[in-house]
């Protein structure tokens, strides 16, 4: 029995020490970098994207010689969604020497349960699409590219009110960082320029009927409603109104720019007004290359989020190309430093608090395809 | 001989329940156990029916040896039996604890209550009206439809007796069917075991009241701390030195 | 809006009440709890999904096939986690069944991918106006379909020999087994019969929401659990009372209350009732 511990005990030691002698003499050649991304779970399409758009930028910087020469090989870790998984995945990408930064994760709620993480260890965060106002500025090492809420709603709010005349407004948000803060500054906004709110309600993840908040909120007589979700609860939202028979005009954020809410929410969705900042039908030729290598390789339109993660990992092969090295901290300055970055969703340019301002588009449902609102 | 016992044997740690004990029940007979409490009566139920198998020995059943079957085949070979401690299914009603006694003689099963097949009803038809039969036997007709843990003591105990007899056994076993009972219903118990009787059912029967004992059984064994200390027609046994030493020995201590 | 959320409330109640009663069935059975139960719902969805997009749009086909895949997992499930775990201690029983939930979850996402998917809609059109508030044709389809099923589900019980052989093995299976009752077999279909049940929940769920995914039997696997505590897990007739109950007050909570605040009240609820009944509406009143 002993001697069998003994020899399970140094074959385990064998094979970590193997690890980490082939990791350590990747760093000669290769740059190791770490994704976190929703793979399974209610946030799967976005997470697969990330994956998709991430490796497609990795395989054409590669292709290119890679970046100071070395080649990039990348980790990717599932995180489900679940903040839980995202701390975790956040202590194994820290504690491996030869990670150098992370891309992720897709949630507001991820992202800020493994801040502390990344910061504790000095590795950067930089996260596609985390847009609570609160993840940036909490961490010197966490950047966001996606444009927070703050510069994203008072866009939304101005489309409502004053182009489309909506007077009377009823929100219906997710319960998570992100819902709360996008319809926080949503609300504010559309107050401030003289809209009214007239019902707030909210849903956490995970549920599927809404019938009884929708038959709330349709009781407040609203002009619209603004649906402060996911695509895929977003589909389901509309699907249930339509059921209802409560015809009404339904806006969003970007969050809901997906041909799944198409797909899934049929002719529900008809209609829906939300804003992008990349939009695949776009004609520049580099959003152009983007789409179509992108369906070539995964058979799929991609979505504003997806171009957001390709933008990810041209913005970070940036910064390590002006840093010069592959140390954590000249990476993070780097990043912080960077100005005018033209990328497919837009201009990106840091603030002093690391997340991005940008530049949006309206766009609309108009049967079964996202139009672009003149 | 219906029932053979030979040698028979359980111990619980250090204690031994049933000592090598060898008993016959003949075929239409009324076969009553006596003893002191402790002597081990119980015990050698639970090895015949096999809820609590015994350690070695055999147990014989028309020439057959069923001592290492399973309880339930042990019922469907004939052989029913009540409890000291009344098991009824206390939440339903009277008539389906009858029914399900009448659980082993069914062969269809799943899929005739999903087809609802004319087998099925009229198997189900026949069950019914046979579980009416012996609920009339017993005297439990009106209370059918109660919970049998809302009948009395007396008549939980027919409702066993009731629920044994409605799978159509051959040998019965009684344990002390008549505890709790007042004169009335004893004296009600002893006609209406004779009538058993009368239609050819084997009885073997553990039981504390001595008149009844008597008075029915064809046969007497009297264990003692796990022993087979006589056997005999009731007048052999009431005379026997032994079994007056084990009663009257016990109260003295 | 009162009569809305009522109707609401009835049609979701519905849905949870089937569930209950399928924990109710295995709880009554072996006393204990099959966690799986909200993924074999999923996976019923799933089943009647498959039937209605890819072979004919069929709704009893596909509540069909939902129940025939919900059989067949119970019994899996049954097999592995209670008959192959005899004689363990209970919580390794119910730990398995924690460990099909993951593993069902995640074989529904291997299959089907995670991504959410649209199910159509069957009979959407409002059927008739009660006191200002809209019915569906659909509404009332899934509560007369429940009701039904709840009624076939009674006449088995109470009308048939394997529904006594199932009443006796819950009661007390020892003595079941002494009286030529199949405690085994008795076991497993009831088991069998339980998934089933889920699943065709997850059936008409996924109408009645319009969409599917590997994660959608969470949320049913709790309320459907907490509607057979509230009306006493040992009873169905309080599981089907504990399912519309749970139904109407989360609606009612959403009205009167706040939708973010509608799991909070109705748990809340829930506990204070078990403090004054811990054995919920129905429990030591009646059995299965």
């Amino acid at each position: 029995m002993q001697n069998r511990m003994i020899a399970l005990l140094s074959a385990v030691l064998v094979l970590v020490g193997g690890a980490s002698l082939w990791a350590a003499g990747g760093t000669d050649n290769t740059i190791h970098i770490a994704l976190t991304a929703p793979l399974t779970g209610d946030y799967a399409e976005y997470g697969v994207n990330f994956q998709r758009s991430v490796q497609m930028g990795i395989d054409e910087i590669n292709a290119q010689g890679g970046v100071l020469g070395k080649k990039y090989v990348l980790s990717v870790g599932d995180s489900r969604g679940d903040p839980k998984e995202s701390v975790s995945l956040a202590q194994k990408w820290t504690s491996d020497p030869s990670i150098v930064a992370e891309i992720g994760d897709f949630t507001s709620s991820c992202c800020l349960a493994s801040q502390p993480i990344y910061d504790a260890a000095g590795m950067v965060q930089l996260s596609p699409t985390a847009s609570a106002t609160t993840f940036t500025p909490g961490s010197v090492w966490s950047f966001s590219i996606v444009g927070t809420q703050a510069y994203e709603q008072p866009f939304m709010a101005d489309l409502a009110f004053n182009k489309l005349k909506i007077k009377r407004m009823a929100i219906l948000f997710i319960n998570n960082d992100w819902g709360m803060d996008t319809q926080k500054f949503f609300k504010e906004n559309f107050e401030k320029i003289g809209g009214k709110i007239v019902a707030v309600e909210s849903f956490f993840q995970g549920e599927k009927d809404f019938n009884a908040v929708l038959t709330k909120l349709k009781e407040s007589k609203p002009d619209a409603l603004y649906m402060a979700t996911m695509y895929n609860d977003g589909a389901l939202i509309s699907l249930q109104r339509q059921k209802m028979g409560w015809d009404i005009p339904v806006l969003g954020p970007s969050s809901l720019y997906s041909t799944e809410l198409t797909k899934l929410g049929g002719s529900s969705v008809n209609g829906l007004y939300t804003n992008v900042s990349f939009f695949a039908k776009d004609t520049d030729p580099r959003v152009q290359a983007y789409v179509t290598g992108f369906q070539k390789r995964f058979g799929a339109t991609p979505n504003f989020h997806a171009a957001l993660a390709y933008d990810a990992i041209y913005i970070l092969t940036e910064a390590i190309r002006r840093a010069g090295s592959t140390d954590k901290q000249a990476i993070r300055d780097a990043l912080a430093g960077i100005k005018g970055f033209q990328g497919l969703t837009g201009t990106i340019t840091f603030t002093p608090n690391r997340d991005a301002i940008k530049g949006y588009k309206a766009v609309q449902v108009v049967n079964g395809d996202f139009k672009l609102l003149k | 001989m219906i029932l053979e016992i030979r040698d028979l044997e359980k111990r619980f740690g250090g204690l031994v329940a049933v000592n090598k004990v060898s008993l016959s029940v003949a075929e239409g007979t009324t076969h009553a156990i006596i003893g002191p409490n402790g002597a081990g009566k119980t015990t050698l139920f639970n090895n015949i029916s096999s809820i609590i198998p015994a350690d070695s020995g055999q147990v014989v059943w028309r020439g057959e040896r069923i001592e290492r079957l399973p309880p339930q085949k042990v019922s469907a070979k004939g052989i029913s039996r009540t409890f000291q401690n009344i098991r009824l299914f206390g939440y339903m009603s009277v008539f389906d604890n009858v029914l399900t006694g009448t659980h082993n003689q069914y062969k269809s099963f799943v899929w005739a209550a999903v087809s609802h097949n004319a087998r099925y009803r009229r198997e189900d038809k026949e069950g019914r009206a046979f579980v009416m039969d012996i609920l009339e036997k017993v005297g439990l007709v009106d209370k059918r439809e109660e919970y049998a843990r809302n009948l009395s003591y007396g008549e939980q105990r027919k409702l066993e007796i009731a629920r044994a007899l409605a799978a159509r056994p051959q040998l019965l076993l009684l344990d002390e069917p008549a505890a709790g009972m007042n004169t009335a219903e004893t004296e009600e118990f002893d006609r209406f075991i004779r009538e058993l009787r009368r239609e050819g059912l084997t009885l073997l029967l553990i039981e504390h009241d001595m008149k009844l004992v008597m008075s029915l059984a064809d046969k007497i064994t009297v264990l003692d701390y796990g022993s087979k200390i006589a056997e005999g027609t009731a007048a052999e046994i009431q005379n026997d030195e032994r079994v007056i030493e084990a009663y009257l020995g016990k109260r003295r201590v | 809006m009162f009569t809305q959320q009522l109707v609401n409330g009835i049609t979701e109640g519905s849905l949870f009440a089937l569930i209950a009663i399928s924990f109710s069935l295995v709880w009554g059975l072996l006393k204990l709890v099959n966690f799986a139960m909200g993924e074999i719902y999923m996976f019923g969805a799933y089943a009647g999904w498959i039937v209605v997009s890819y072979i004919t749009p069929n709704l009893f086909l596909a509540l069909l096939a939902g129940f025939a895949v919900g059989w067949g997992l119970g019994w899996i499930v049954e097999k592995v986690a209670f008959k192959a775990l005899r004689g363990v201690p209970h919580i390794a029983s119910l730990v398995c069944t924690i460990g099909f939930s993951f593993l069902f979850k995640e074989i529904a996402a291997a299959i089907f991918g995670a991504q959410t998917k649209a199910m159509p809609s069957f009979y959407s059109s409002t059927a008739l106006v009660v006191a200002g508030a809209n019915v569906s044709w659909l509404q009332i389809f899934m509560v007369a379909l429940a009701a039904a099923m709840m009624l076939l589900l009674q006449l088995l019980f109470y009308g048939t020999k394997i529904g006594l052989g199932v009443r006796a093995v819950a009661l007390d299976y020892r003595t079941a087994g002494l009286m030529g009752i199949k405690v085994d077999r008795v076991t497993s279909i009831a088991f069998s019969l339980s998934g089933a049940l889920a699943a065709f929940v997850g059936v008409l769920a996924a109408i009645y929401y319009n969409a599917i995914n590997p994660y959608m039997g969470f949320v049913p696997g709790i309320k459907g659990f907490t509607a057979a505590v509230f009306g006493g897990i040992t009873s169905i007739p309080g599981a089907i009372l504990g399912g519309y109950l749970l139904g109407i007050i989360e609606n009612m909570s959403v009205q009167f209350v706040s939708s973010g605040y509608k799991d909070f009240v109705s748990y809340l609820l829930l506990i204070v009732f078990l403090l004054f009944r811990p054995n919920g509406i129905l429990g030591k009143k009646a059995k299965l």
